[in-house]
């Protein structure tokens, strides 16, 4: 006849030891694991140094306000850098003379820029003169284009030759001769320069 | 208590022995745990090589603010509990069970003790799993109703119920087929 206090005393005596070979081996994959571990220590203890650092509040903070700077900085330099900067190299085109509001788009960029004396130009900007505006883009053979209120005009390509294309506006080429070949482009046609100024208007 | 301390500062070490010494320490009363309330030695054989396993991965690491046994039965209990969830308890037969006796045991007495552990824990398979956790736990594990609360997430007194309803199954379960 059993009894609560006799299967009490079963159970705690109960023992369900397992095979040698079945220690053996929990053991041998046991000590295994041990080992593996010994090799992962350092980088454990490198990351675990860390970790307690940026544990700290005051770290925290520091991070953060290092993080911020640096995208500030970054961000300055890189939208300067876009902006200003396109990825091709500048042409030798000067805006010599600017009145009232002329502005600038980079090829591949959606913001429009102040063009200043200072302006670089590259191929493939865009040029918009604002009502009462005009510009004078001048070149190393002292020719020169003149572009004047509400104006849409692109530089197509500069090299051996000077391409345009008037989306809208107005404009006069004065070209010192003999100069390479010089051709605007208009939504109604393209003109190829054969004397030395002429002027052409997109309505 | 000090003897553990002293095992895990050499594990900490790096001294293998230390390992060693503890699996040799805990591994028939682990395992006992689980295979009672797993009723199954061959999971519980698992169970057992997962947690020596990763506490051997951690040890170096480790900071434990219960006693070292303790830790070691709630790694098991947790196993335990995963494989309990994972899969309907199955019941094995006497012909499937691996055996559950020691190696070095008198051919006689571990027929014998084959038996009552087989009568045993297919009577603590019969119960409900939280009053057959309740009773290894306090029974076989040293632990205290408090901590099994804890654990079981329930009340002390909750815990003294399923403690005392598990024995009572229990005891009708066993009536008449052991003689202690």
């Amino acid at each position: 006849m059993n009894s609560p206090k006799n299967i009490e005393k079963l159970i705690s005596e109960l023992n369900l030891p397992g095979t040698k070979v079945a220690d053996q081996r929990i053991l041998d994959n046991a000590l295994a694991a041990y080992d593996k571990s010994e090799t992962m220590d350092t980088t454990y203890n490198k990351s675990s140094i860390w970790s307690t650092i940026m544990k700290n509040k005051i770290t925290k903070f520091a991070a953060a306000a290092v993080l911020m700077l640096v995208g500030l900085v970054l961000g300055f330099y890189i939208g300067k850098e876009h902006i200003s900067a396109p990825l091709a190299e500048s042409v030798a085109i000067n805006p010599s003379s600017i009145d009232g509001t002329i502005l600038v788009k980079h090829h591949g960029s959606n913001t429009w820029q102040q063009l200043t004396q200072q302006s670089r130009l590259y191929i493939g900007d865009t040029f918009h003169s604002a009502s009462k505006s005009q510009i004078r883009l001048a070149f190393k053979d002292n020719s020169f284009v003149e572009v004047y209120q509400n104006s849409m005009l692109v530089l197509k390509s500069y090299n051996g030759g000077t391409q345009f294309y008037l989306e809208q506006g107005r404009l006069k080429a004065s070209l010192e001769s003999p100069h390479p070949p010089f051709v605007i482009s208009t939504p109604n046609g393209r003109v190829e320069a054969l004397g030395t100024e002429f002027t052409i208007s997109v309505e | 208590m000090f003897e553990d301390k002293l095992l895990i500062w050499k594990l900490k070490r790096g001294d293998r022995d230390g390992l060693r010494l503890l699996y040799e320490k805990y591994k028939d009363s682990l395992r006992t745990i689980a295979a009672s309330m797993l009723h199954d030695t061959a999971t519980a054989e698992d169970v057992l090589h997962d947690v020596f396993v990763s506490f051997a991965q951690n040890s170096r690491q480790l900071h434990i603010n219960i006693s070292l046994k303790n830790y070691l039965t709630m790694c098991v209990i947790n196993r335990v509990r995963d494989e309990f969830r994972r899969r309907h308890p199955q019941p094995i037969t006497p012909d499937l069970a691996d055996p559950v006796a020691p190696d070095s045991a008198h051919p006689e007495s571990r027929l014998m003790a084959d038996e009552k552990s087989r009568v045993l824990t297919d009577a603590l398979a019969a119960i409900p799993f939280d009053q057959r956790e309740v009773i290894v736990l306090h029974l076989k594990a040293g632990l205290k109703f408090k901590e099994i609360a804890h654990i079981q997430q329930t009340s002390v007194s909750t815990i003294h119920g399923r403690y005392r309803y598990g024995l009572n199954k229990l005891n009708t379960i066993l009536d008449g087929k052991l003689e202690t």
